[in-house]
């Protein structure tokens, strides 16, 4: 340090402390004047510390770990403690801009909140009974609906045939997958009889269709807001719902079907299942489904506290097969070289391994894909000019790869993963793509090799569905290239064919085509997996269909 | 006067331990980076190979560290793991040190408004949060390593490119390199002979300074789903995996984390005392 440098240094010190002496003397000047300011600042920050937490939610106790900025209390008050009436929690995993249940697949939800109800339903058995119809007598192509007597709409408007065909034709509107209803007549020729005229031929599967949850009944001259307000006939009614987040449901005090036990219904919007977990634990929720292979270990190790429920769904996981990137011998031995019943062991309780689209004791379910035959696999690929050399299935000096496209959801990519080792031990280097979603990539731009994807493959008790969803030509599903004339010409038999027998053979032949391309592997089943705390009970636990939740007889866990 | 020669002595062996626990440190950081490099030999299993008989085991001496809900072993797992983060990490770092001090040292030398646009730039990325812009960018690209390097690269080097901009501008004035130009030197040759190697000391502090964060960012974006594609072992992604099991598989989560804390407190430390050697030099 030079001369200069130091005198610069001695200078600062000097003004520091002339700084730090005019510091100390303001203070013995202001002195009580200081300290009262002092306190008041210390007052004002905890003031603003304690607002800011209570606005951020870190401070509170109550509603749980909503999402979305929704308020939880709403006004579905009520004591929780008793096992009648107070308010029924529980979480939901997919966030939405709507409850409007004519659109997209949102009254898979609202249907499930208790808010809306059908004419038909699917019960526990796999059966199409009445719900809001007292029945259906089919007649060749001709359907008469007949309503329940006293079946009204929360605001005590009556439920007459009108509505009803009016809320069929703004189905067919508002959604383009139920384009088909629009070819059928609808006459009411009384406040209590809908007649569907199914055009020129016989429609077998008409009251299945009737049961969907899409065709929800609401009161479209009451209701003034769609997408947040839906004046529906279920138990409950909407209190309020946060686009994207939660939602707050009451007691219908003009419910149809007797009296509702709870005062009101909340689902959390939550798709973390660490916190679904964690609310379930605490306290803050009765009720959920979906539960992970960890949570069933957790809660089964609690059986005081907590009740488990698992029925079979017929919602299955799958992958497509791309037949214009990968060679049929490829498909063929990929389909042979998947072990699923080893898949399914790594989720047990979350799902177990499936033969094909439909169970096997189902009458269109007699035709299955093959099993797996490794020796045959390879002789697929071999007969193919593909050698295996330090094993790899290597073809002109190429070695056999395959991409994996897949998402993170319902144990989606832990299948990947296993289906990546399965096909690496046998000879086809597989490597694994992550997409954030499947629709809005693979599904719709059909850029893949292998993808993954899950749906309910058997929705109504009738493989029809699973037709129009992935086996024809223009449906949504059909993205691995196996639509052809061929197969829809059989389709369009099916649909109009009435003998069950005859219906049988023609499902099992579509069935027999679309295993025979290879373009669909069929992996495993899943489960329903419902946990509700000690003291909980009606959440449709025992039913196979994710979109029956609470009812008027739901009761709240004893905490 | 004896008083002084006590005082400089002290000076002295403050100085010697503080290069002694940087040379010990930096034999640490070597052998890690020397283990985590050569992890797949010493790997005791295969991290891929999954069993469902085994999967959720508590630690046992087959499996140190016990195994994940594949059944797969999580020691396995974090030995290539380390390869994977450790190695990401030093090439990003080193990536952004080259590209950020080339950045810098021309802004610096040249100024005018190259400098000006570049510095410009350099205030909107550093403004912006770099995890949430890092999240912003690997989400439009899709979820790879690469991807995730970029993501976090994008904005990594303006800490470089300021710090080397700031000591040009103040080594371009120096007579020397006045000198330099008299006597016909190009500027590269200046910036290459010259420039360089009296930034490179304070340069090379800042990079093992950031050696921990980048490490967590890569980790962060990883926990995230925006790293590694599965099955490929990488701490972040095992924390993230593992997350699901805590409560009936703690181990699934502390193996990996644990590591995350281990290197990232290690490359700290070092760095922190790199700076500190380099500091008590400059005095």
């Amino acid at each position: 340090m030079n001369s200069e440098e130091k005198r610069i240094k001695s200078r600062c010190d000097v003004v520091k402390i002339k700084q730090a002496d005019e510091f100390s003397s303001y203070m013995v000047l202001e002195g009580e004047g200081f300290s009262m300011k002092k306190k008041l600042l210390v007052v004002a920050l905890s003031t603003v510390m304690v607002v800011s937490s209570l606005l951020t939610g870190c401070g509170g106790s109550s509603g749980g770990s909503s999402s979305g900025g929704g308020s939880a209390s709403g006004g579905a008050s009520g004591s929780a403690e008793t096992t009648t009436g107070g308010v029924f929690k529980s979480v939901e995993t997919f966030a939405y801009g709507s409850i409007d249940p004519h659109k997209e697949y949102y009254s898979w939800h609202t249907q499930k909140y208790g808010l809306t109800e059908t004419l038909f339903r699917i019960n526990d058995d796999m059966e199409i009974v009445p719900w809001l119809a007292e029945g259906i007598e089919i007649e060749d192509n001709v359907g008469t609906i007949t309503l329940k007597d006293g079946i009204c709409f929360s605001n005590g408007n009556p439920v007459t045939s009108d509505m009803v065909k009016r809320n069929i034709e703004r189905l067919i509107e508002v959604s383009k997958r139920f384009n088909y209803m629009s070819e059928w007549t609808y006459e009411t020729p009384d406040d209590k009889t809908l007649v569907i005229t199914t055009g020129d031929r016989v429609y077998p599967t008409l009251k299945n269709d009737l049961a969907t949850p899409e065709l929800a009944i609401m009161d479209l001259d009451a209701t003034t807001d769609f997408d947040n307000n839906p004046i529906c006939t279920g138990p409950f009614v909407v209190d309020k719902f946060v686009p994207q987040g939660d939602i707050t449901l009451k007691r219908n005090d003009n419910y149809w079907d007797g009296e509702v036990n709870c005062d009101g219904v909340v689902f959390y919007s939550m798709s973390d299942d660490q916190s679904k977990l964690m609310a379930m634990q605490n306290g803050e929720i009765d009720a959920y489904d979906n539960i992970t292979t960890s949570d069933i270990e957790i809660f089964s190790a609690d059986p005081d506290n907590y009740t488990l429920a698992s029925v079979p769904m017929q919602m299955r996981s799958y992958a497509f097969l791309n037949s214009e990137k990968l060679p049929d011998s490829v498909r063929e031995a990929i389909v042979l070289a998947i072990d699923k019943e080893s898949i399914a062991a790594f989720l047990p309780g979350m799902m177990s391994a499936t033969e094909g689209a439909f169970d096997t004791d189902a009458p269109y379910g007699k035709v299955q894909p093959p099993k797996r035959d490794i020796e045959k696999a390879k002789q697929v690929l071999e007969a193919d000019g593909y050698k295996l050399e330090n094993g790899v299935f290597t073809k002109g000096g190429q070695p056999l790869t395959v991409t994996i496209s897949c998402y993170q959801s319902r144990n989606i990519d832990t299948i990947a993963v296993l289906m990546q080792e399965q096909l690496n031990a046998f000879g086809i280097k597989a490597d694994i793509k992550i997409v954030d979603e499947p629709d809005g990539t693979y599904m719709t731009d059909h850029n893949y090799e292998i993808c993954l994807y899950r749906s309910i493959t058997d929705k109504t008790g009738d493989p029809m569905t699973w037709f129009e969803l992935a086996v024809e030509s223009i449906s949504y599903q059909n993205i691995a290239g196996f639509g052809n004339e061929e197969t829809d010409k059989l389709i369009e038999e099916y649909r109009y064919t009435v003998d069950p027998d005859e219906r049988a053979e023609l499902a099992n032949e579509i069935m027999q085509q679309y295993y025979d391309s290879n373009t669909a592997l069929f992996l495993t089943c899943y489960n329903r997996n419902a946990v509700l705390r000690k003291g909980a009970s009606g959440f449709s636990e025992t039913n196979p269909f994710e979109f029956y939740g609470v009812s008027a007889k739901t009761t709240v866990g004893i905490k | 006067m004896k008083k002084e020669k006590v005082k400089m002595n002290k000076k002295q062996l403050k100085k010697a331990r503080l290069k002694r626990k940087t040379i010990i440190l930096g034999i640490i950081v070597l052998i890690v980076l020397v283990l985590s490099f050569f992890a797949p030999y010493f790997a005791p299993n295969d991290p891929y190979l999954t069993n469902a008989i085994a999967a959720k085991h508590p630690p046992t001496s087959e499996f140190l560290f016990g195994t994940d809900y594949l059944g797969r072993c999580v020691f396995s797992r974090v030995l290539v793991g380390a390869r994977t983060s450790i190695f990401a990490t030093l090439m990003l770092v080193i990536m952004s040190f080259i590209v950020g001090t080339a950045i810098g040292i021309i802004c610096g030398y040249y100024g005018g408004a190259v400098d000006n646009i570049i510095m410009r730039i350099t205030d909107i990325l550093l403004s912006l949060p770099q995890l949430v812009l890092a999240i912003a960018v690997a989400g439009i690209l899709g979820g790879s390593l690469v991807n995730t390097l970029i993501a976090i690269g994008i904005t990594s080097w303006t800490s470089y490119a300021r710090l080397a901009r700031s000591h040009t501008m103040r080594i371009k004035n120096l007579p020397y390199i006045n000198s330099c130009r008299m006597t016909g030197c190009s500027d590269f040759h200046i910036l290459l002979t010259h420039v360089l190697p009296n930034l490179i000391g304070p340069m090379l502090v800042n990079a093992t300074l950031e050696i921990g964060s980048t490490m967590l960012s890569i980790a962060g974006l990883s926990f995230l789903g925006l790293g590694v594609a599965p099955p490929a072992a990488e701490w972040g992604s095992m924390v993230s995996e593992g997350r699901s099991f805590l409560q009936i598989a703690p181990w699934t989560v502390f193996a990996p984390a644990l590591s995350i804390l281990f290197a990232v407190m290690l490359f700290n430390y070092f760095g922190e005392s790199v700076c500190d050697l380099a500091n008590s030099n400059e005095v």
